[in-house]
């Protein structure tokens, strides 16, 4: 028998592309059942029914990828409700036919390079959570160039920005440089390093106000719980 | 003051614009480029047809574009608040000013990478402080933050939104408004002069309207305010 927390905790890896937080966090998972036999059904939901079509594609298709691959998943459904584009999204992904296809006419490229772009925004937003109590604590910009991710203080923040710059195929080992450029993984340098925080700041700014705009939006049309929900930090 | 365009609409449409411009003396458009019409589902400033309507515009004398920046739904496969296009329109028009309405909300860093390299684009606070001063104002107070950073307060403009809400209730708590607390104290600091650039100084001076003696920047008046100021000017 399929263990449901394993499907949820399979549904918890899967992110929002844009707010970089897990979809169980962010109360999109309406529903989960498991059946006797390994048949899973998860119902996905969003703030808005005109939620950008290509970022709800992505987290559908994710979360199927991630529930099909539970040991002893038999058959794995994952449907988004109430959205203008549910059904094409629905069956797409269910056809594992490409963003594209599902979408003959309105689309011309699949959605690789929207991924990356805003996982490298993620790589941004984490760099800032990480340095901004460095900088807090008297650490300077030389410093800070010199510094190795292994000498950030340990902790979630600096796990999940590893685990993003090694998404991207930036460097992510202990000995790599704590700050790189996002698209070379080159060390940045002491000179450009207090624009680089800025930038990495109003990156994260702009991710938390999102963030903060969707779960908003998402307690108004809903007012219930998602599975696995968690409360935004105040 | 300002009139519409939508390079869609062809030649009629120039001669349209033409007539308004004569008709009303306006000096600025108001653009939708996300505007849905017949089978397009919106259209960009980079196009061809936006580039010859920019040059009917500049050359009826108009000084002032703004476009509204949010939401959109076409084309799927691209991020849907993408700023790019006001870039490349700025930068050909040089003579022009654009105002990017909610700066470019929900992707305030892009629309900050950009208005930083381009001398002629404004920030357009449409729907930022009236939804967001009162609603979520740590949020409020960090995004006025970056804008004064990346932006600069020559560079910002008030919007009212009074389609959508009374404008006094904005006005009175943005001259009363400052940071909350220290968290915001490496971001620009704001004055009483910041306040008049943004609520009107700047308008005033996109649109030459001649500002009252008793609305001017502290060093900009005749009459010095006070005996204090008096002494430090030469």
């Amino acid at each position: 028998m399929t263990d449901r927390g394993a499907v949820l905790a399979a549904l918890g890896t899967v992110r929002d592309p844009e707010l970089d937080e897990s979809v169980t966090v962010l109360g999109f998972v309406d529903s989960c059942t498991v059946s006797d036999d390994g048949d899973v059904e998860v119902h996905l939901r969003l703030p808005t029914y005109f939620c950008a079509p290509n970022f709800a594609f992505l987290m559908v298709a994710d979360a199927y990828d991630a529930v099909s691959t539970v040991p002893g998943v038999r058959r794995a459904q994952v449907l988004l409700d109430d959205h203008f584009a549910s059904t094409q999204i629905n069956e797409g992904v269910a056809a594992r036919a490409g963003f594209v296809s599902s979408f003959e006419g309105l689309a011309e490229s699949e959605l690789d390079t929207l991924r990356s772009d805003f996982v490298r925004k993620a790589v941004m937003a984490g760099t800032d959570r990480v340095c901004r109590p460095l900088v807090g604590a008297g650490v300077s910009s030389d410093e800070l160039a010199s510094m190795s991710l292994g000498d950030a203080p340990p902790g979630e923040d600096r796990e999940r920005l590893r685990a993003r710059r090694a998404e991207l195929g930036l460097p992510a080992e202990d000995d790599s440089p704590l700050l790189v450029d996002v698209v070379t993984g080159a060390r940045v340098q002491p000179e450009t390093l207090p624009l680089h925080l800025r930038r990495a700041r109003l990156t994260q700014v702009n991710t938390e106000a999102n963030a903060s705009v969707c779960r908003g939006m998402l307690a108004h049309r809903y007012g219930s719980r998602g599975e696995g929900q968690v409360e935004e930090a105040r | 003051m300002n009139t519409r365009f939508d390079p869609r609409d062809g030649a009629q449409g120039l001669e349209e614009l033409e007539a308004n411009v004569e008709r009303w003396g306006s000096r600025g458009v108001k653009l939708y480029t996300a505007e849905w019409k017949g089978d397009s589902r919106g259209w960009t400033l980079k196009d061809p047809e936006s580039y010859t309507y920019l040059a009917k515009a500049q050359e009826l004398g108009i000084k002032n574009i703004h476009v509204h920046k949010g939401p959109t739904i076409w084309p799927l496969d691209k991020d849907a608040f993408d700023v790019s296009d006001v870039d490349h329109a700025a930068t050909d028009f040089p003579e022009l000013n654009f105002i990017v309405e909610h700066v470019g909300l929900p992707r305030i860093e892009d629309f900050c990478f950009m208005a930083t390299q381009e001398p002629n684009v404004y920030a357009g606070l449409s729907v930022v402080i009236g939804g967001l001063m009162h609603a979520r104002p740590r949020f409020f107070a960090k995004v006025m933050g970056e804008l004064l950073f990346w932006v600069g307060e020559d560079k910002m403009t008030f919007g009212s939104d009074y389609g959508i809400w009374e404008p006094k209730w904005q006005i009175e708590g943005f001259v009363d408004w400052d940071y909350p607390d220290e968290e915001f104290s490496d971001y620009p600091r704001v004055n009483t002069d910041t306040k008049r650039k943004i609520l009107g100084l700047n308008a005033a001076r996109l649109y030459d309207i001649e500002v009252p003696e008793e609305c001017r920047l502290d060093n900009e008046r005749a009459v010095p305010a006070a005996r204090d100021d008096a002494v430090l000017v030469e």
